[in-house]
C-alpha cells in the first residue's frame, strides 16, 4: 500500500506551482546587481504550522537543485542573536557550497561529517573559517571562480554560463517567530553585502503580507524588493488529498461516514493541517488491519482469491456473523441461506461478493459527482461546497432518502432550459471520465434538453377570452378575501397544470436521472462484507487523537470505583464520600467543599472524621500529608503566603 | 424518531453486541492473517526495521492481540473501561439553553407574547437574536418548499430573504396550526412540536408532559412518537393557542430551580443508561467536537431529519424525555446488560458560575494552624514508615488495572513502529507501567529513561546523557542545537538502531520549560526515536502548542492505575512534610569540598555572621562592604573583584542569595536555616 509515497507525491504536485514561479523569480534576481535591494520572496503560507517543515524542506531541496547550491534555512529557535544568526546563515551558505569548490580552504564538511562522531566536534570547529560575512564574501568568489574557470568548452558556451552568478538564497522559516531586532539588523547587514553578494531571501509568513511591515520598519523594508507569493490553502490541500488518496480506486481502505467526519472536524476546527490528516488517516488504516479481523479481506482485488483461499472455517463463520452479512442473508430466500451455510459455497459467494465492494465505492463516487455537479450551481449549497461534504453525507446518510436530495430534485424541476442545460453539462463533465453509463445517459438528456422547444403552448384565442371571463366572474363572486384567494389558487393551479414539451421532457429526465442515482448512491453500511474494507470506529480513533487527559483525572477522583470496578466504593451521588475509597479521592472530595483557600488542619480534620479512626493520629496524618503532595503535584492546588498553614485551590467548579 | 426507528435501532444494537462476541471468537483464526497484513502494510523508509520489529513480535503480537481483544472484550464487561472514561465530552455535556428553542417560534406568537409577562420576555428575547432571526428564516424557507401553493422557481431561487419570511410566517403555520385540516405532514407536526416545546422550558415540564403524551399513547404503543404523523399528542386535543402560550410561558417560574435541575439530571442519567444497551459501542460518547452531530449518527435511517440544528437539539430532548416516560425502569435494563460506558461527569459539569461564586463567596477559613497537632510537619522519613506500614487499599483492584495496562504493551508497540509516540493520562503513578514496559520488551533495545518528575532534568543533561550514555558519542559538542544535530545525525546514519525513549512525567517542574519541550519534540520527530511518556499535571496539554503536538503525534491512551505517587512527590516541597533539607546540606559539602581554602573561609565567615545573628529579627544579610571589610582583615581576598568572582560562584550553586535592600546595599545571606548552618559549620571544624 503505497499511502506515504501517494501522500508525498501530492505535496509535492501541490506547491508544484507556487515553487515554479518562486523560483523564476529567485533566478532572475541575480541580474539585478547594482541595485542595493534585496529581492525578497514572501512566501504566504497559512496558519496550517505542522505542514510547513515539509514545505520548506521541500522548497529548500527544489531551491538547491535548481537555483543554486547556496541554500540557507533559518529557524527563529536557532537564531535569537545576530551572531547566532550570521554564523548559522554563513554555515549554511558555505557548507552547500563546498561540493562546488574542492580547493578551497576551508575544512570540508563532507569529510567533518563522516568523522564527526570520532573526531570530537569542538576541534573541528576550530579548524572551520570564522563564520563572518567578509569569509562568506571570500569564500563565494572563490566558489564562483571555481565554477567559471574548469568550465573550457567552446566559447560561445563559456559566454553564455559566465555571466550567471548563483544566487544565495537565505530561507526566513515562520519570520513571525523571530526577533524583530535580529531581524533588521540581518537584512541591514546583507543589504550592505548586495554589491558583493547576489543574495535574496524567502521569507515564509503565515499569518499575512503585512507582518513583514509590522516586523521591518520603513527605512529597513525599504531594502527590501518584496514580492508575494501564495502557497495553496490547506483546504485545497486538504480536497486534493482526499480526492487522489482516500478516493483512489487503488486504495482498498476506506473510511466510515463517522470516523472521516471526525477526522474532517479535527482538520477544520482544530489545526487545518494536512499532515495530521494523514497522520490521522494512517491511524486508522493500522487500526483497521491489526485489529478488525474482517480486514483480512481488504486487499488489492487480484490478491482476492488467495486471501479467500485460506480463510479457515472459523474466520468464514466470523465473516458470516458480520451484521452487513446477515441482513443481507436474512433477505435471502431460505434455500439460498441454506446453500450458504457451507463453507465452500460461502467461499465462493464471498468471491463473487468481495470484489463488488470496490465497484460500489466507483458507481457511489460517480453518482455523488454527478449529483454534486448538479447541486453546486442551486441556491443553498443543499450537499455543502466541497466534494468531501457530499461524500461524507453519502457515508453517513442513505442519501436518496434525505431532505436535501428531495430539494435538489425539487429546484432542478425549476430549472429554465439554459440553466438546465448547462447544469447537465457540468455533470457530464464531472461524470466523463469515469465511462460509466451514467455519462451515457446524461449525454443524451442534454441533447435531448437542446433540441426541445421550451416556448409555451400558444393558448388559443377562445380559450384566453374563456379566462378572462372566469376571472372577472370570480372576482364578481368572491365574498371574502378567503374565498377570492382560493378560487385564484385553484385557478393558479389549472393553468400550471398545462405544461409545455420542455417541462414535460424537463421532468421525465428528472424522473430518469433520480432513478440512475438512487441506484449509483448507496450507502456502503448497506454493502454486504463492508465490514472489510471500512474502518468506523470512531470512538477509538476520538480517544487516541484527542486526548482527554483532565477528564480522566477528574474522573478517577470522583468515582474511583469506575476504574477500579469495586462493590465498596459505589456512589450513589457523585458528592458523596465513602471511607473505602482511596486516601486521594477522600481528600480530593473534601477540598471541593472548599472555597478559594484551605485551611490544611481542618481539612486533615475533615479526612479523619471521614476514614474513621481505624488508624492512629500519627498514620492518618502521614497519610493525609502525601495526598496533599500529590493533590499539589497534579495541581489541584498551591501552597500560598496569605495565611498561616492554608493551601489556595487551583480548580473551581465542583468537579 | 418514530417507534418503528427505534426498534430497529434496538435491534441493530443487539446484533452489534452479538457480532462482537462472535467476532472475538474468531479472531483466534483471523489473527495469522492479520499478522502477515500488518506486515504488508508497511512501506516507509525503514520498513525492513519495522518488519523486523514486528515480525518479531508477530507471533506474540497476534497472541496478546487476541488475548488484547478478549481482555477487552472482558474489561468492558468486567469494568467500566477506562478507556471510555477519557471523553472529552464528559466536560461540557452541551444542554440546550431552555431559551434557545424558545426565542424564534415565540416571536412567531408575539401577538400574544406581548402582553406575557415582561420578565420572561426579556429572558427569551435578550439573547441570540441573530440565531432567532436565522432559524425564523428557516422556517420560513422550509414552510415556503412545503406549502401547497406553488412558488415560481425565482421565489425559490432566493429563499427566505427575512421580509418574507416574516410577512409569510403567522399566517402559514396559523393553518398549520389549526390541525389536521391539510394531510400533516411531517414538517408540520414538527413544527408544532417544537412549537409546543418551546412554550415551556424543557426539563422542568418535560416530566409532567411526556407522562401525559405516555398515558395518552399507553392503550396502543405502536406509535410513541410525535415524529409520526398522526400521533394523538398532535392531534389530541390541544388548547386553543392562546391561552396555551400563556400558561406554559407562566409555568417555568413556578417550576424551582433545583427541581428542574434534578429532573434533568436523572433524565440525562436515563439517557445513557439507554444508550449504553441501545450501542455499547461508539456512540456512547462524544466528543465536543460532534454534539450536534451525534444525534444524527445514531438517527436510524428511516428518519428525516432536520437540517437545522435547532430542531436537532429539541429532537435530542425529546427523546430523553421519551425515554424518561416511556422507560421507566431504565436503570435496571441498563444494568442489567452491558455495564455504563460513560462515566457521568455531566452533573459535575464545570459552568461559568462556579468560577464566580468560588471567588465571590471566599468564606472565612477557620484560624487553626498545624501548631495544634504533636507534630507539625512529619520529616519525609517518618512519613514513609508510616505509609509503608499501612496496607493499602484496593490493591487487588489496583493490580488488575495494571495487567489491564500490560495487555494493551504489544498495541503501544505496534503504532510506536509506525510513527506514533505515545502518551499516558490518567490518575496514579504510571511509573509502574513504564517500567514494565521496560523490563518486558525493551531489555535488548536501546532505550533510555527521563525521569521528567526530578527537580534538576535539563535539556543539556538530557541530551549529553542520551549522546554519551545511550549512543556512544565520544565528546559531544557543547551547544544545545549542535548536540541534537548531532543525535539527529547519529540515528539518521545507516544501520542506526532505534532508540525507545522513555519519559516520566513529561509535564514535570522542570520539563515545562520551553526550551525542554522542543527538544523532545525535535527527538520524538525523528524515525527512530520512540517516544513513550506519562503526563500526570491536569493542566498538561497546556505545554504543547499545535506545532509541538504535530510533532510529537501522540496517541493518548488512558492508563489510570490509582497507584500512589510515591517517588514522584519526594522531590516536590510538600506543604506538610519537615524540610528535612538533606539533600541543601549535602549539596553545600560537595560543593564546599571543591573550593579553594581562601573561597572557602569566605563562606564559613558569611556563614558564621549569619548563626550568629540568627536571633536578629532584623537582620536580612550581610552587606557586601562589610563582608569585603572582614574578607579584607582575614587575608581571605585582597581586591572587591577577587571577592566578587567568588561571590558569582557560589550564586551558581546556589550557596547564597543576594538581595538589594531598600538603600540598595547589596546582602549576601545563605539560603539555609541556622539550625542547619550550624551542622554545617560543626563538620566543617570536625574535618
Amino acid at each position: 500500500m503505497a499511502t506515504s509515497s501517494l501522500t508525498k507525491d501530492f505535496q509535492e504536485e501541490m506547491f508544484n506551482t507556487v515553487f515554479h514561479e518562486m523560483i523564476e523569480y529567485l533566478q532572475g534576481s541575480v541580474d539585478i546587481e547594482e541595485d542595493a535591494s534585496i529581492p525578497t520572496a514572501t512566501l504566504i503560507t497559512g496558519v496550517n504550522m505542522p505542514d510547513h517543515t515539509g514545505v520548506f524542506r521541500s522548497l529548500a531541496e527544489r531551491l538547491r537543485a535548481q537555483v543554486t547550491a547556496h541554500v540557507a534555512v533559518l529557524e527563529a529557535a536557532s537564531c535569537a542573536t545576530v551572531q547566532a544568526t550570521v554564523r548559522t546563515m554563513v554555515r549554511q551558505l558555505t557548507a552547500a557550497g563546498e561540493p562546488l569548490s574542492p580547493d578551497v580552504p576551508v575544512v570540508d564538511e563532507d569529510e567533518e561529517d563522516d568523522c564527526l562522531l570520532d573526531v570530537p566536534d569542538q576541534t573541528s570547529r576550530q579548524r572551520r573559517a570564522p563564520a563572518t560575512m567578509p569569509a562568506l564574501v571570500a569564500h563565494y568568489e572563490a566558489a564562483q571562480e571555481t565554477v567559471a574557470s574548469p568550465k573550457k568548452g567552446s566559447p560561445r558556451k563559456r559566454a553564455r554560463t559566465a555571466p550567471q552568478r548563483r544566487p544565495l538564497v537565505v530561507v526566513w522559516r515562520d519570520l513571525e517567530a523571530f526577533q524583530p531586532r535580529v531581524l533588521q539588523d540581518l537584512v541591514l547587514i546583507c543589504s550592505q553585502y548586495r554589491s558583493r553578494l547576489p543574495i535574496s531571501f524567502v521569507f515564509g509568513v503565515s499569518t499575512c503580507a503585512s507582518a513583514v511591515h509590522r516586523l521591518l520598519p520603513q527605512h529597513v523594508s525599504a531594502r527590501l524588493s518584496l514580492h508575494k507569493f501564495h502557497s495553496q490553502l490547506a483546504t485545497h490541500c486538504l480536497a486534493e488529498m482526499i480526492d487522489k488518496v482516500l478516493l483512489s480506486p487503488s486504495m482498498p481502505f476506506r473510511l466510515g461516514g463517522r470516523a472521516l467526519r471526525l477526522l474532517l472536524d479535527i482538520f477544520l476546527y482544530h489545526d487545518f493541517s494536512v499532515n495530521n490528516f494523514i497522520s490521522a488517516y494512517k491511524f486508522c488504516m493500522l487500526s483497521h488491519f491489526l485489529w478488525s479481523p474482517a480486514s483480512a479481506l481488504c486487499c488489492e482485488p487480484n490478491q482476492l482469491e488467495e486471501r479467500v483461499e485460506e480463510l479457515t472455517g472459523a474466520q468464514v463463520a466470523g465473516l458470516r456473523a458480520l451484521p452487513s452479512v446477515r441482513a443481507y442473508l436474512d433477505d435471502l430466500e431460505q434455500e439460498e441461506r441454506h446453500t450458504l451455510q457451507h463453507d465452500g459455497v460461502f467461499k465462493e459467494w464471498v468471491l463473487h461478493m468481495a470484489p463488488k465492494l470496490h465497484s460500489k465505492h466507483e458507481e457511489l463516487l460517480v453518482g455523488l459527482r454527478c449529483l454534486f455537479a448538479l447541486t453546486k450551481r442551486l441556491p443553498g449549497a443543499l450537499l455543502g461546497k466541497q466534494f468531501r461534504e457530499a461524500y461524507n453525507l453519502a457515508l453517513l446518510h442513505a442519501l436518496p432518502e434525505r431532505d436535501e436530495y428531495k430539494r435538489t430534485f425539487q429546484l432542478l424541476s425549476m430549472l429554465s432550459r439554459q440553466e438546465l442545460t448547462a447544469t447537465l453539462e457540468h455533470a457530464l463533465e464531472a461524470v466523463s471520465g469515469s465511462g460509466s453509463a451514467l455519462s451515457t445517459v446524461l449525454r443524451t438528456q442534454l441533447d435531448r434538453v437542446r433540441a426541445v422547444d421550451d416556448r409555451p403552448t400558444p393558448v388559443s384565442a377562445e380559450e384566453s377570452s374563456q379566462q378572462r371571463r372566469l376571472v372577472a366572474d370570480t372576482l364578481k363572486q368572491a365574498t371574502s378575501r378567503q374565498s377570492l384567494r382560493e378560487s385564484l389558487q385553484s385557478m393558479g393551479a389549472a393553468r400550471n397544470a398545462r405544461l409545455n414539451p420542455y417541462e414535460t421532457l424537463r421532468s421525465a429526465l428528472l424522473a430518469e436521472l433520480d432513478e440512475h442515482l438512487r441506484g449509483l448512491i448507496v450507502q456502503p453500511s448497506k454493502w454486504p462484507f463492508n465490514e472489510c474494507v471500512v474502518f468506523d470506529d470512531v470512538s477509538l480513533v476520538r480517544r487516541r487523537l484527542v486526548g482527554a487527559p483532565r477528564s480522566s483525572v477528574q474522573t478517577a477522583l470522583a468515582d474511583p470505583a469506575k476504574y477500579l470496578q469495586c462493590t465498596c466504593c459505589q456512589l450513589g451521588d457523585a458528592a458523596s464520600i465513602r471511607p473505602t475509597m482511596p486516601d486521594l479521592c477522600i481528600v480530593y472530595k473534601l477540598h471541593l467543599e472548599c472555597g478559594r483557600l484551605i485551611n490544611l488542619f481542618d481539612w486533615m480534620q475533615a479526612f479523619r472524621a471521614v476514614v474513621g479512626a481505624s488508624d492512629d493520629d500519627q498514620t492518618i496524618q502521614a497519610r493525609f500529608a502525601h495526598c496533599v503532595a500529590e493533590l499539589q503535584f497534579l495541581g489541584f492546588i498551591k501552597s500560598t503566603q496569605r495565611k498561616t498553614d492554608h493551601v489556595a485551590r487551583l480548580t473551581w467548579g465542583s468537579c | 424518531m418514530n417507534s418503528a426507528g427505534r426498534r430497529t435501532r434496538k435491534d441493530s444494537g443487539s446484533g452489534d453486541n452479538s457480532s462482537r462476541t462472535m467476532r472475538t471468537r474468531q479472531d483466534s483464526t483471523i489473527k495469522d492473517i492479520n499478522g502477515v497484513l500488518s506486515v504488508r502494510f508497511l512501506d516507509d523508509a525503514d520498513a525492513l526495521e519495522k518488519i523486523c520489529c514486528i515480525s518479531k513480535t508477530a507471533p506474540k503480537m497476534s497472541r496478546v492481540g487476541e488475548l488484547l481483544r478478549n481482555s477487552q472484550h472482558l474489561i468492558s464487561h468486567r469494568a467500566g473501561t477506562p478507556m471510555t472514561v477519557a471523553d472529552p465530552d464528559s466536560e461540557s455535556e452541551p444542554e440546550s439553553p431552555p431559551a434557545q428553542p424558545n426565542a424564534a417560534l415565540t416571536e412567531l406568537n408575539s401577538a400574544q407574547l406581548e402582553v406575557e409577562d415582561t420578565v420572561r420576555g426579556t429572558a427569551v428575547f435578550g439573547f441570540q437574536r441573530c440565531h432567532r432571526r436565522s432559524h425564523l428564516r428557516r422556517v420560513a424557507e422550509e414552510f415556503a418548499q412545503k406549502s401547497p401553493v406553488k412558488t415560481s422557481a425565482a421565489d425559490i431561487k432566493s429563499p427566505g430573504t427575512p421580509r418574507r419570511g416574516c410577512s409569510g410566517l403567522p399566517a402559514s403555520i396559523g393553518s398549520g396550526r389549526r390541525g389536521g385540516r391539510r394531510p400533516v405532514s411531517r414538517t408540520v407536526d414538527d413544527r408544532n412540536r417544537s412549537r409546543s416545546r418551546s412554550r415551556s422550558p424543557p426539563p422542568a415540564r418535560s416530566r409532567s408532559r411526556s407522562k401525559s403524551r405516555s398515558r395518552s399513547r399507553s392503550p396502543p404503543p405502536p406509535q410513541r412518537n410525535g415524529r409520526t404523523p398522526s400521533t394523538p399528542k398532535s392531534a389530541a386535543g390541544r388548547t386553543p393557542q392562546t391561552p396555551r402560550g400563556r400558561a406554559s410561558a407562566a409555568l417555568p417560574a413556578k417550576t424551582p430551580q433545583t427541581v428542574r435541575r434534578k429532573v434533568k439530571l436523572r433524565l440525562s442519567k436515563l439517557k445513557q443508561e439507554d444508550i449504553a444497551v441501545s450501542d455499547d459501542d461508539d456512540d456512547s460518547d462524544v466528543s465536543p467536537l460532534e454534539d450536534s452531530s451525534e444525534d444524527e449518527y445514531k438517527a436510524p435511517m428511516e428518519e428525516e431529519e432536520d437540517d437545522d440544528e435547532e430542531s436537532e437539539e429539541e429532537d435530542d430532548e425529546e427523546e430523553e424525555e421519551e425515554e424518561a416516560s416511556t422507560v421507566p425502569p431504565a436503570a435496571v435494563r441498563g444494568r442489567g446488560g452491558a455495564p455504563r460506558r460513560r462515566p457521568e461527569l455531566e452533573p459535575a459539569a464545570v459552568s461559568a458560575e462556579d468560577y464566580f461564586s468560588l471567588h465571590s463567596a471566599g468564606g472565612p477559613t477557620s484560624n487553626h494552624t498545624l501548631s495544634r497537632l504533636s507534630e507539625p510537619r512529619l520529616s519525609g522519613a517518618a512519613l514513609r514508615a508510616l505509609l509503608d506500614a499501612r496496607p493499602t487499599d484496593h490493591a487487588a483492584e489496583r493490580a488488575a488495572l495494571l495487567t489491564d495496562l500490560e495487555i494493551m504493551f504489544p498495541h503501544w508497540l505496534a503504532a510506536v513502529s509506525h510513527g506514533f509516540n505515545i502518551l499516558l493520562h490518567g490518575l496514579g503513578s504510571k511509573r509502574d507501567v513504564l517500567e514494565r514496559l521496560r523490563r518486558q520488551h525493551l531489555r535488548e533495545r536501546l532505550h533510555m529513561v527521563v525521569s521528567g518528575y526530578h527537580p534538576s532534568v535539563t535539556p543539556r543533561q538530557l541530551l549529553l546523557t542520551l549522546l554519551e550514555e545511550a549512543l556512544d558519542v565520544p565528546a559531544p559538542p557543547s551547544k544545545l542545537e549542535a548536540q541534537l544535530e548531532a543525535v539527529e545525525r547519529r540515528l539518521a546514519a545507516p544501520g542506526a538502531p532505534a532508540l525507545f525513549l522513555l519519559v516520566h512525567s513529561i509535564d514535570g517542574p522542570m520539563m515545562r520549560a520551553e526550551k525542554m519541550q522542543y527538544v523532545l519534540a525535535r527527538l520524538a520527530q525523528l524515525p527512530r526515536v520512540h517516544l513513550l511518556a506519562s503526563a500526570d499535571h491536569i493542566n498538561s496539554p497546556l505545554v504543547w502548542d499545535q506545532h509541538k503536538l504535530a510533532q510529537f503525534n501522540f496517541l493518548w491512551f488512558d492508563a489510570t492505575t490509582l497507584l500512589p505517587y510515591t517517588e514522584e512527590t519526594s522531590y516536590e516541597n510538600s506543604l506538610l512534610v519537615r524540610q528535612t533539607a538533606d539533600l541543601a546540606l549535602s549539596s553545600l559539602r560537595h560543593v564546599f569540598k571543591s573550593l579553594t581554602p581562601n573561597a572557602r573561609g569566605i563562606f564559613i565567615l558569611l556563614a558564621k555572621n549569619q548563626v550568629e545573628r540568627a536571633s536578629d529579627k532584623t537582620f536580612d544579610g550581610m552587606p557586601l562592604s562589610e563582608l569585603y571589610q572582614r574578607c579584607r582583615d582575614a587575608f581571605l581576598v585582597s581586591s572587591q573583584v577577587a571577592l566578587r568572582a567568588q561571590l558569582t560562584e557560589f550564586r551558581d550553586h546556589k550557596l547564597i542569595r543576594t538581595r538589594q535592600s531598600h538603600d540598595g546595599v547589596e546582602q549576601l545571606t545563605v539560603p539555609l536555616e541556622a539550625a542547619l548552618i550550624s551542622e554545617f559549620l560543626a563538620s566543617c571544624e570536625d574535618s
